[in-house]
């Protein structure tokens, strides 16, 4: 015996998909409009700025005497040959792959945690969001005293239990720790949120449907839950990595960039060159630079996790 | 080619409204109108909002607005203003080194005839040389000064008296007495390594102790000449005698670390003197004394209020509202939260004897040296710090670091127009 | 394959008894359906079954092994949802592999087995498309692929027809009755629609508050029901109740329906005098005749293969499906005949059947 498709599927599919698309198109044709306002808010804050800055890019202009020399790509030339830059570059790549990783293996370990745990999770979770609720500064110059040399929290924890802390801020390695250890502090709570909040969004009978297959709860976490929350992840991950690429003002106050140059980021150099050097146009130039790298580090994450599987 | 497009700077001007707007609350439309009330900018400390809160009360029936904040915002939203030449503030804090590059750009206002006018009224002369020193540039005074701050040498009577010392007289001896007086427990000395400013004042000492200097006459750099290494050399000896996490400690955290009893001595600004002595932050209380930096040259500066080029104010107005709020009697009244640049202040018996620190504050201010008098020095101040702490963390020889620091400033002033 | 046992079964949640001493037991190979009004229980039962829902008392047996303390993927049991629960980000191949894919069993078994159900569910085409890309009647093939690709010893079923369309639901029926044919493995199918219950089972359980109320072949429920509960839940329309006394009249015993109309005891049934019952009567078993109920008819709703009459008497709504009646108007008076071989009496007070 062999069992048919129903009789619905009959009706020929290409024709009924044309036919949408056209109804689909002739609604976007009036929508546009409505989208017009926006498309200029953003034209006029995003893009006009952006073509500015590449425009500045182009000058060897100082910031307080408006001296100014249309110098092509020189300012990108010169930092392209400029190791601090490369130096700058690779620490940040650095900092920002260790501060996501670790906020995102942290925030997934504590959200499906919290996912399991069925009693008191709304206190819990408000408890741990509170240090993204702290304005950065505020919250970097409470780190501040919890990293501090010797009067710190961290050391004095130490003490009490008989043994010297490592120079959390003054030894170059450790600066670069505590400094993803400080964005870790401050975000993964953001990635506890969103993650919790996707996991919760999972079909139950999806996971109850993998638990009678046979799949042991890490499986089910790998290969059930987290494949169908891909684009919750891709999100949650391209804003963290946005932002981690801007980290600045916690590594200000903790740092300022020191011991040396350890925790010397792009957005670091970028405001030494526009605000201490007055080079705008070099500074416009990094500027450029960094947008094309965090573009590029986007669509690698949107297209490696963010990739929807069985969307047409 | 050069821009001269009236476009950007409109923008610029725009920008600098928007986040004043933003940052103070208040907009500044209709700026022809003398009734305006006064714009003031200026950083955030206690003296500050003293001075503040007097030019409010300064000249009956002036309306002054007072916008304080942080250092560096402060710096980044007059370098926008002024760069486009608005009106947006008439008076601007300044400090010694942002005098000098204001006064080139040509965003201050000479003082000098309004100076010589009111210098009887307001007893301008008392003002002391070292601090006019730096409120001048190419001869002409641009700023009057509010608060003069100098750095010092801060130690333990107890400590060095336990340890059968006596008070450094020469750079060498304060080398070898941090040596001797560290421990596990307590350092020898503090050191306030963290990028930027920190780095430049606490190297300021050693350039001019040691080392010959930032500068020759013609701006050619000289701090990475034999001596200038052996000073960053010495300072970077010194760091092994230094309090835990000294390459990220600013002031805040070093005058804590001298509150808390975990340094011995070391280099300080005047002003944190106080506290040392607060029971309410201190574990230490009368146990420091003060004196001058062993062989002078410690870092001093001057504070104090300039009147923008651009300001559509009356300029005899503003000058008089800073020199009402500045003057002798509150001077006197705000000893308490600084160091007053007049003498007679300093030498004051009765403020002596509230301030246990003015003797040795006098004296610093005496064989303290300024910043190099170079408009470019807090912008090339940058990767000299910057490569001096890679010497000092050990991230690259501190010869390379001083030529690799040298080469850059050379490169950078003769961008902006130097060695021509 | 295997029989199923479940004895003296309770379950709770917080202060809610949901499920009170069910004991079912289940043959190997049989269709089981556990029918009953929403909130009966019946879902949780098959739960605790799967493994999904722990047992709080008594004993779940599956193949002659307690598997109280077992997770669901040790009880060799495969279960079909209502909402399919297919993994949108996996293939209809990957959907159907993944449990033999996990248990690690070799490429070209699984590929053998997923060509086997899929032959058998006609889903050869879509292999290697995604959920998303399937009709409702699709994925729920898909679903059941899953399940037989296991070759578990019982299938289980949560109203997995619920979410299709009428005509696609009747379809979907007999094909899963043709693969249980087919297949023969043990099968659980929870569905709160009796019709279902009664095409598709080999025994029905009927569930009422988390007890079960009767349990047996659907004929056996539709002719013998145990109580008004069954009764009236089992067939559509539903069973007609008529309150009466029994009266012993004659030697015979008769139920007074009061207005005069009086009735024999149904066949099989026995009263004491005086007891107050209720008279059940289907609605297809009902006869136009001379003597019965004299009723006034209110709707009439022809259905083709009969006409429902929905009549008034005394006060109660009556339903008699009669063949033949195209004649009968609203506001007609006739006198139904109620079958009284296949008539049922019940306990007022209890509900429960009265046997002779």
């Amino acid at each position: 015996m062999q069992l048919t498709t129903a009789g619905q599927d009959a009706v020929t599919p290409a024709l009924r998909k044309s036919a949408a698309r056209r109804a689909r198109r002739a609604q976007h044709r009036r929508l546009w409009p409505f989208l017009l306002p926006s498309a200029l808010v953003a034209f006029f804050i995003l893009l006009y700025p952006l073509g500015y800055a590449f425009y500045l890019s182009l000058f060897n202009y100082y910031l307080d005497t408006g001296a100014s020399t249309f110098v092509g790509f020189a300012n990108y030339a010169d930092l392209f040959t400029d190791t601090r830059f490369w130096a700058a570059l690779t620490r940040t790549i650095g900092i920002v792959v260790a501060a996501v990783g670790l906020e995102f293996c942290v925030g997934l370990t504590v959200a499906y945690g919290l996912y399991r745990l069925t009693f008191g999770v709304r206190a819990l979770n408000l408890l741990m969001f509170l240090p993204h609720i702290i304005t950065p500064v505020v919250a970097a110059l409470f780190l501040k005293w919890i990293f501090a040399g010797r009067w710190g929290l961290l050391d004095s924890l130490f003490a009490t239990f008989g043994f010297f802390a490592p120079d959390w801020l003054g030894d170059p390695a450790w600066a670069r720790v505590t400094v993803v250890l400080a964005d870790a502090w401050q975000f993964t709570p953001f990635m506890i949120l969103v993650l919790f909040a996707g996991l919760n969004t999972v079909d139950p009978s999806q996971i109850e449907a993998a638990q009678i297959d046979g799949a042991s709860g890490r499986q089910i976490l790998f290969r059930i839950m987290l494949p169908s929350i891909a684009p919750i992840i891709a999100f949650v991950l391209t804003m963290r990595m946005m932002d981690a690429f801007r980290y600045f003002d916690t590594i200000y106050v903790l740092t300022g960039g020191g011991p040396g140059t350890a925790t010397e980021t792009v957005t670091m150099q970028t405001y030494a060159l526009a605000f201490r050097l007055f080079q705008i146009g070099k500074a416009s130039a990094l500027g450029v630079v960094t947008l094309l790298i965090v573009l590029a580090f986007a669509s690698i994450i949107v297209a490696t996790v963010g990739r929807r599987k069985g969307r047409t | 080619m050069s821009i001269q497009n009236p476009g950007r700077r409109k923008v610029i001007q725009q920008l600098s409204a928007v986040t004043l707007a933003a940052g103070g609350g208040m907009g500044w439309a209709g700026r022809a109108f003398a009734a305006d009330p006064v714009q003031l900018i200026s950083h955030r400390y206690p003296a500050l909002e003293f001075w503040a809160g007097k030019m409010k009360t300064a000249i009956p029936g002036v309306e002054v607005n007072t916008q304080l904040m942080p250092f560096d915002k402060m710096g980044e939203l007059v370098t926008i203003a002024m760069s486009s030449k608005a009106p947006t503030f008439d008076i601007v804090y300044v400090i010694d080194s942002s005098i000098v590059s204001y006064a080139k750009n040509g965003w201050l206002r000479p003082l000098d005839d309004l100076w010589a006018k009111y210098k009887k009224e307001f007893n301008l002369d008392d003002l002391s040389p070292t601090a006019m020193k730096m409120c001048t540039y190419n001869g002409k005074i641009y700023a009057l000064p509010g608060t003069i701050n100098v750095m010092m040498l801060y130690y333990r009577k107890d400590v060095l008296d336990g340890a059968g010392k006596a008070v450094p007289k020469t750079a060498a001896e304060y080398r070898a007495l941090a040596k001797q007086l560290n421990t596990p427990a307590r350092a020898g000395t503090i050191s306030c390594l963290k990028p930027t400013d920190a780095t430049l004042n606490e190297a300021h000492w050693y350039m001019n102790t040691i080392g010959q200097g930032w500068f020759d006459d013609k701006w050619n750099p000289i701090f990475n000449n034999e001596r200038g290494v052996r000073a960053i050399e010495s300072l970077k000896e010194v760091t092994q005698s230094a309090q835990r996490g000294f390459a990220s400690a600013a002031n805040d955290e070093c005058t804590i670390a001298l509150q808390q009893d975990a340094a011995a001595m070391g280099l300080q600004w005047a002003t944190r003197a106080r506290s040392v002595d607060d029971p309410k932050q201190s574990r230490v209380v009368g146990k420091f004394e003060w004196a001058a930096m062993p062989d002078g040259h410690a870092r001093v500066l001057a504070d104090g209020y300039a009147i923008s080029a651009f300001s559509k104010q009356d300029p005899d107005l503003l000058f008089r509202i800073i020199a009402t709020a500045t003057q002798e009697a509150n001077m006197r009244e705000a000893s308490g939260m600084l160091v007053p640049p007049r003498r007679s202040l300093l030498q004051d018996p009765d403020l002596r004897a509230k301030n246990r620190f003015y003797a040795a504050a006098g004296q610093a201010i005496e064989t303290a040296t300024p910043f190099p008098p170079l408009p470019e020095f807090y912008a090339v101040g940058e990767f000299i710090s910057r490569r001096i702490l890679q010497g000092v963390t050990g991230e690259m020889p501190v010869k390379q670091a001083l030529d690799t620091a040298a080469a850059e400033t050379t490169a950078y002033l003769k961008d902006r127009g130097y060695y021509k | 394959m295997a029989a199923v046992h479940l004895s003296g079964i309770n379950k709770r949640f917080g202060e809610t008894h949901v499920i009170r001493g069910v004991d079912i037991d289940i043959e190997d190979g049989m269709f089981c359906v556990l029918v009953g009004p929403s909130g009966c229980g019946k879902s949780t039962l098959l739960r605790m079954v799967a493994g999904l829902e722990a047992i709080d008392e008594g004993e779940i047996s599956i193949g002659g092994t307690v598997v109280n303390d077992r997770p669901p993927k040790q009880r060799d049991i495969a279960m079909v949802f209502q909402n399919y629960a297919l993994y949108p980000h996996m293939t209809v191949r990957e959907n159907m592999s993944f449990a033999l894919d996990l248990a690690k069993r070799p490429k070209a078994e699984i590929e053998k087995q997923v060509k086997r159900a899929a032959d058998i569910l006609g889903l050869v085409p879509y292999l290697d498309r995604y959920p998303r890309q399937l009709s409702g009647g699709q994925r729920q093939r898909v679903a059941m692929g899953r399940a037989i690709v296991r070759d578990p010893q019982v299938f289980l079923f949560d109203e997995p027809l619920s979410n299709l369309d009428a005509k696609l639901r009747v379809q979907m029926r007999t094909e899963i009755r043709e693969l249980h044919q087919r297949l023969r493995t043990t099968s659980i199918y929870v569905t709160h629609d009796q019709t279902e219950a009664m095409t598709m089972a080999d025994r029905i359980v009927v569930l009422k508050d988390g007890v079960v109320e009767q349990s047996g072949g659907p004929l056996e429920l539709y002719s013998r029901p145990a109580n008004t509960f069954v009764a009236g839940f089992i067939g559509s329309p539903s069973m007609n109740f008529m309150p009466g006394i029994a009266r012993a009249s004659g030697g015979t015993m008769q139920v007074d329906l009061g207005r005069g109309a009086s009735l024999p005891l149904p066949a099989g049934s026995r009263a004491d005098d005086g007891q107050a019952v209720l008279y059940g009567v289907r609605p297809e078993h009902f006869q136009l005749g001379a003597s019965g109920l004299a009723v006034e008819v209110v709707v009439v709703e022809p259905t083709g293969a009969d006409t429902q009459l929905y009549c008034r008497f005394d006060g109660h709504d009556v339903v008699a499906a009669i063949r033949d009646c195209a004649e009968c108007r609203s506001g007609d008076r006739i006198v139904l005949a109620p079958d009284s071989r296949r008539a049922h009496l019940f306990d007022a007070a209890s509900g429960l059947r009265l046997i002779a």
